[in-house]
């Protein structure tokens, strides 16, 4: 029995590296997606749109590799989004009113991590799912941020706040690297620190984490609060970029990160996953978003195939778990 | 005894397999009409097999089963409620959100034009079944806001409305409280006085004696006796409970070694009351008891998972018995789950992962981990437990279940712990994991250390400590040394030996 059992177990486990992308099958349709969108539009693989589409992911892909590192853990956030707008809109009244940029970069900092503690405060401490407990702080944080700016657009935010989204060092925009260095670091936080590998025990399984002794509720607070930290910065990177701070800005970005995060192979329940699936995942809508513009589809469609894209996805995921 | 005369239900020669195992062996059994028909046996005896047969859930290999003369080929749910057999589990079996009248006519509610309920009916009609019964229960109360025997005599009465001729009950005293216990068996008299046979299954013999008119007793998937239940002793019938006693292997004597843990009058309200017992160095006490006994409370409150409310644990010279788990952990005491799948291990991570959860200490520098040393210490760990995985890095849902046990052991084994508390560390692991299991377990011994282990398991309990401890409804009722005591002494304790006190005839 052992022979015939261990014949079908996979040769390396789970710690080999977290950038090595266990999602070969989402990668596999980012490929195919790549040469059909650039034989179809030649334009598409050019430097300025390679760059282009760099540019846009950038907001989600941070945002993302938070959410990636409290998807492993188990949690999940739907306030990110509005969270985003409430961040957006503060930072934007603060330097409406004068006060230097780099105050309100580091207001927004902390307020993201502390919409990310209450969270965090409200899954840890009572025993209702935080789907349902995140849904209703995304429309608390949604009505702060109309509160806040009377529902209209704070826009021209000055030159010194607009340089995060406009910087370039060498050809690369700034907000390109500042994503990667995201993922850097939320990749080696995984693979490399102590808290990482508590993320995906949590995840796995939050009893037997409980019985050896291992503080879960903090953790899981903390967890919120990583997270809430990169929705905070995603919110200043693209009010940033646009120069206005917008009350329903960050409207649909809850959706778009938890699908590049479950595209990029973590299950809803955690204890699985890493930032280069997550990564699959946030390039893949962008290309979709950037292949049917060029293509000049209509972008009610870009909705229809990213839908297709996320069930797909699953699909796979769920048959490579049952096949082993 | 039967005076009401012929009998409802024949089973003739009835046998049934799992994956090539027999577990049942050709059982015989008659229910007499009116007759509350005890079934005994420990566990794994086959009663729960035999009962699913019985409601269609199982099929039979073979074997004849005749309800009211009629033979019955292939008994499935719905044949078994159309024949009147109708089985009250333990978990009940009502929907909580509805009312008592509602569950009570449940595929059957009145309904006039368009589908509409008639509520005043409903209602009505379940009064009447309410009152036939003498239960002071209002039709309109929802099901979730009663007690557990209330809930029980809803399902008895919703027995009664479907026209049962059979009921069967597992264990249905199991979470009642004294005066639910009476009140049930009011219950029972009644439908026998309704013609209803009853096949009652109950790890408490002085309820057997108290309501059955017959008993029956099962051991290791064979009926072994059929009698009047006054026609037996209470350790006759747990003599061919246990059978014949086998010659164990047991564990030597130990050299007495210093008290490691000492607990003095442990309570947790609702779960046990006024537990004592000292832990020696290289000691293993046993708990034995039903399901429900607390013995298993007892240890996750000295774990400090469910914290007592009354009563100490010293440990190291202090009260312990308020700490939390985790502070117990760095003093040197743990516990180690059943249902290994569920909650001891984490099954999408790898052997390594799984093997320094309890120990991260040891394998981080600062915030950082360092994973050569991980893996240095899980690979130490597999080879000294001989676990069989491809790479301390396979994912541990990929070993067999006697490899991840010793995978979950190995959580623990890797940092220098005293007190091992254990909660049926051989559940579902195959005869060689289990020896592999008691192995280290005696290695633990040798170091000096303590365990109070949890089986089901009598053979396991005799084999494998040196005292046994015996937990029925709470309360510790007997303290064993494991050498001089026997299978039967331990199960007399375990399943009570109250006086016999008929509740009606």
């Amino acid at each position: 029995m052992p022979s015939a059992q261990q014949a079908r177990i996979p040769p390396a486990g789970r710690w080999k590296g977290a950038f090595d992308i266990q999602q070969w099958g989402i990668v596999f349709v980012l490929i195919v997606l790549v040469v059909v969108i650039s034989i179809a539009s030649p334009v598409f693989l050019s430097p300025r749109n390679i760059r282009n589409v760099l540019q846009q992911v950038s907001t989600l892909g941070i945002l993302s590799m938070g959410m990636t590192v409290l998807m492993i853990s188990g949690g999940i956030d739907l306030s990110v989004g509005s969270s985003i707008s409430t961040v957006a809109v503060i930072a934007g009244t603060m330097l409406k009113a004068g006060l230097p940029a780099e105050l309100a970069i580091v207001t927004g900092l902390i307020l993201g991590c502390a919409i990310g503690g209450i969270n965090g405060l409200l899954a840890a401490f009572t025993r209702a799912h935080p789907f349902i407990l995140t849904l209703g702080t995304m429309t608390i944080f949604q009505g702060v941020a109309i509160i806040i700016t009377q529902g209209f657009p704070i826009t021209d935010l000055g030159r010194r706040f607009e340089f995060i989204g406009g910087a370039m060092l060498g050809p690369i925009p700034f907000i390109v690297l500042l994503f990667f260095l995201v993922m850097v670091v939320c990749g080696l936080l995984l693979r490399y620190l102590r808290i990482g590998r508590i993320a995906y025990a949590i995840g796995g399984n939050e009893y037997t984490t409980y019985l050896a002794g291992i503080p879960v509720k903090r953790y899981k607070i903390l967890f919120y609060v990583i997270c809430g930290f990169f929705t905070g910065l995603a919110g200043l990177v693209l009010a940033s970029r646009i120069s206005s701070a917008i009350p329903n800005m960050g409207t649909g970005f809850e959706m778009n990160s938890i699908g590049a995060a479950v595209i990029g192979g973590i299950p809803l329940t955690g204890g699985r996953g890493n930032v280069g699936g997550t990564l699959t995942g946030v390039l893949l809508l962008g290309i979709i978003a950037n292949g049917l513009n060029l293509l000049h589809v209509d972008a009610s469609w870009q909705y229809v195939v990213t839908g297709l894209i996320i069930v797909i996805a699953v699909i796979i995921h769920e048959q490579r778990l049952r096949r082993r | 005894m039967d005076a009401r005369g012929d009998t409802v239900l024949q089973i003739r020669g009835v046998s049934k397999s799992f994956s090539g195992v027999e577990v049942l062996h050709g059982v015989d059994l008659d229910l007499a009409r009116g007759s509350v028909h005890a079934l005994v046996g420990e566990n794994g005896a086959g009663k729960s097999t035999l009962i699913k047969i019985l409601s269609g859930v199982h099929r039979r290999d073979g074997g004849e089963i005749r309800v009211e003369g009629r033979s019955v080929e292939a008994l499935t749910p719905r044949l078994a409620q159309a024949l009147g057999i109708v089985t009250i589990y333990q978990e009940r079996n009502l929907i909580p959100h509805l009312s008592v009248g509602e569950n009570i006519l449940l595929g059957d509610v009145p309904v006039g034009f368009l589908t509409v309920v008639q509520w005043g009916r409903l209602f009505d009609r379940a009064a009447e079944i309410l009152a036939n019964l003498n239960l002071a229960l209002d039709p309109r109360q929802m099901v979730v806001n009663l007690a557990p025997g209330d809930q029980q005599a809803v399902e008895i009465a919703k027995a009664l409305y479907k026209k049962a001729r059979i009921v069967i009950m597992d264990e249905p005293t199991a979470s009642l409280s004294g005066a639910e216990i009476d009140n049930l068996f009011r219950l029972i008299c009644r439908l026998q006085g309704e013609g209803v046979s009853v096949i009652y299954i109950s790890h408490r013999l002085d309820e057997v004696y108290q309501i059955a008119d017959t008993v029956s007793v099962l051991r290791d998937g064979a009926k072994i006796l059929t009698s009047p239940t006054a026609g037996m002793t209470k350790d006759q019938l747990v003599k061919a409970m246990v059978g014949e006693e086998l010659a164990f292997t047991k564990l030597g004597s130990f050299a007495r070694g210093e008290t490691l843990l000492n607990v003095e009058s442990l309570s947790r309200h609702g779960a046990f009351q006024e537990v004592s017992f000292a832990l020696r160095r290289g000691m293993v006490i046993g708990f034995a008891g039903a399901v429900g006994s607390g013995r298993t409370q007892v240890l996750r409150s000295i774990a400090g998972i469910e914290p007592s409310d009354g009563g100490r644990v010293l440990f190291g010279g202090e009260d312990v018995s308020q700490k939390p788990l985790a502070e117990l952990i760095q003093r040197g005491i743990c516990f180690v789950p059943g249902e290994r799948d569920a909650r001891g291990l984490i099954l999408s991570m790898s052997v390594a992962g799984n093997t320094s959860l309890a120990s991260l200490d040891a394998v981080t520098r600062g915030p950082l981990m360092d994973l050569a040393r991980e893996r240095r210490i899980a690979e130490d760990s597999v080879r000294s437990l001989d676990i069989q995985a491809r790479s301390v890095l396979q994912e541990v849902q990929y070993l067999s279940g006697g490899n991840r046990q010793k995978v979950m052991l190995s959580k623990w084994l890797c940092r220098g712990l005293e007190v091992f508390l254990l909660d049926e560390p051989t559940q579902g692991v195959d005869v060689g994991a289990r020896e592999e299991i008691h192995r280290i377990m005696k290695k633990l011994l040798e170091e000096g250390k303590g365990i109070l282990m949890v089986s089901s398991d009598l053979d396991e309990l005799m084999n494998m400590s040196h005292a046994i401890a015996v937990m029925n409804r709470g309360r510790l009722v007997a303290f064993l040394e494991t050498e001089k005591t026997n299978r039967q002494e331990v199960l007399s304790y375990a399943i009570g030996t109250t006086s016999p006190n008929p509740a009606c005839r």
